[in-house]
Formats: structure tokens, C-alpha cells, sequence
């Protein structure tokens, strides 16, 4: 690649690492939800049962 | 069953659960062909190699402008309808919107230095996109200050749509004013100026990104009607625990 290959690997490290770590973020927030849901017993709380 | 029908918690759960994973592998998939295009396409004759930045610049910029419009469209959802889960999309529109706009204006300054000889210019097309960002930044302060109160979201309702008079002023900003960020390229009454051999990976990485957000934005609302549940299980169990204690001291009082 030319020159200007360290502008090219930067811009894709830059969404990469943002949009990855958005994704993971929301992924350990849904693990740890599940965890503390489970915690209460979630008789009628699982994912397809009680009201929200 | 209408889509206002989904418009239910608990409904929306069981649609994320069975739409999540065709979508995931869908996007990853369309990533997948998306980048090997980015970087299998001919080198543009002025640009060079610095081309393949703009198979992420322009799909998060895209995205970024997408990511409001579902805000405000939820937004209005918060304000005629009060509608909880337009509410929980609208809040978690915010971050994804912040993120892709974040990649976008990175990305941006990073082909606009070899290009451009700069990584900033205060041109009108910039300067409202980081208006945008901002936009993202306050409406996201906004909710954590303001917790998930219904004051709270009328709030951050009423500053969505204020904001959106950004959104036509992003996309016009290269006709109405002379910027130095060349006008629209793809979406053209005359057709796309771009040649097909670059067109083709552009057209799915925006396809790939606009699933991604979906994807992203499915999860992060079911996140967001898990946490709730969660709240208010805690609120139960507190109010219980309470009455509990209260019971006991009245017996005891009773005994005594």
C-alpha cells in the first residue's frame, strides 16, 4: 500500500475499535442483566414471559 | 398483527429473539463481502489507496444522520403516544448515533490530512456534523442526569427535535454554502459520479452498517427493557422487604 497506508489502518482501527466496543459493551450489559434477573427467582420475569 | 402491535415490551422481546440472530449473520456476512470489496477495488486515480477510507467515512456518516431520524421519530412516539418503548429507542439511539458520528468525523480527518493537506477545516459541512456530535453528547447527558423519569424523556424529546434542524442543514450544507467537502456523490438526480468498480463495496458496506445498527440497536432496547424490569423487581423487593420488618415489629410490639 502507499504513503498514506497508516491514515487507512488508523481510520479502520478508529471504527473498529468504537463500533466493537459498543457492541461488547451492550453484550456484557445484556450478560450481566440476565445474571441479576436471575437473581430475583423471575418467576414470570423470563425474556418471553411477565409485562415489561 | 400490524408493527404498532410490536410497539409492547414484552412483545418487542420475543421479536428481538427470534429477528437477532438471522440479523447478526446477516451483517456479519455483508461486513464480511463489504470489506474484501473495500480493499479488492482499484485504487482511485487521484485519491489512491486513501480511497478505502471512505468505505467507513461515508456508511457512518450515513448512519450517523439514520441514527437521528429514528430518534426523532421516537422522539415523537415519547411525546403523543408516551409510549415506553419508544422511549427505551430513542434513549439507546443516542450512543449508537454518537459512536457512528464519532467514527465518521475520525475517519474524515484522517483522509482529509493526505488529501486535503489538513485534518480540520470549520467548513459548513464539519462543522455540522460536530454540531451533531455535540447533539449526541448533550442528549446523552441529558438522560443520565434526568434517570429514566417521564420528565426526563419529554426532555430529551423536546431537544431531539430542536436538534433536528441539523439533519437538512448536514445534508445541504455543500449546495447552500461553498465547503471544501465535495457534494453528494452517490444519491444524484443525474446518478451516482462514482465508477461502478468503487460504487459496488460502498453500496454494501452502507448495507452492512445499516444492519449492524439495527442489530446494535435491537439489543441495546431489550437491554434497556431488561433494565427496567430489573428496577422495579429491586423496587418490589425493597417495598416487601419493608412491609416484612414492619410486620414483625408490630408483633413484637403486640407480644410485648
Amino acid at each position: 500500500m502507499s504513503d498514506h497506508a497508516t491514515f487507512v489502518a488508523l481510520a479502520y482501527a478508529t471504527a473498529f475499535l468504537t463500533i466493537g466496543g459498543m457492541a461488547a459493551r451492550i453484550l456484557l450489559d445484556y450478560r450481566r442483566l440476565k445474571a441479576e434477573l436471575a437473581r430475583f427467582g423471575a418467576k414470570g420475569q423470563r425474556e418471553d414471559g411477565g409485562a415489561a | 398483527m400490524s408493527v404498532l402491535d410490536y410497539a409492547n415490551p414484552t412483545r418487542f422481546l420475543n421479536f428481538a429473539r427470534v429477528v437477532l440472530p438471522w440479523l447478526s449473520g446477516l451483517t456479519l456476512i455483508l461486513l464480511a463481502v463489504g470489506l474484501y470489496g473495500a480493499f479488492a477495488a482499484p485504487p482511485d486515480y487521484q485519491q489512491g489507496e486513501t480511497v478505502r477510507i471512505l468505505y467507513i467515512h461515508v456508511p457512518s456518516a450515513w448512519l450517523s444522520l439514520f441514527a437521528y431520524a429514528v430518534m426523532t421519530s421516537a422522539a415523537l412516539g415519547v411525546l403523543v403516544w408516551r409510549h415506553p418503548l419508544a422511549d427505551a429507542a430513542q434513549k439507546t439511539a443516542a450512543h449508537l448515533g454518537a459512536a457512528f458520528t464519532f467514527v465518521c468525523l475520525v475517519t474524515g480527518s484522517l483522509w482529509g490530512k493526505p488529501m486535503w493537506g489538513t485534518y480540520w477545516v470549520w467548513d459548513a459541512r464539519l462543522t455540522s456534523m460536530l454540531v451533531l456530535f455535540l447533539l449526541y453528547l448533550g442528549l446523552i447527558a441529558v438522560r443520565q442526569t434526568m434517570d429514566d423519569t417521564p420528565r426526563g424523556a419529554r426532555v430529551a424529546s423536546i431537544m431531539t427535535l430542536v436538534g433536528a434542524i441539523d439533519i437538512p442543514i448536514i445534508k445541504y450544507s455543500v449546495d447552500w454554502w461553498n465547503t471544501l467537502h465535495q457534494p453528494a456523490s452517490v444519491f444524484r438526480i443525474d446518478g451516482p459520479t462514482i465508477s461502478g468498480s468503487l460504487l459496488w463495496p460502498l453500496l454494501v458496506m452502507a448495507l452492512a452498517a445499516t444492519l449492524l445498527f439495527l442489530t446494535l440497536h435491537f439489543m441495546a432496547i431489550r437491554n434497556e427493557i431488561l433494565r427496567r424490569r430489573l428496577a422495579r423487581l429491586s423496587q418490589q423487593a425493597l417495598q416487601e422487604a419493608a412491609r416484612e420488618e414492619g410486620d414483625v415489629s408490630s408483633s413484637l410490639e403486640a407480644a410485648q
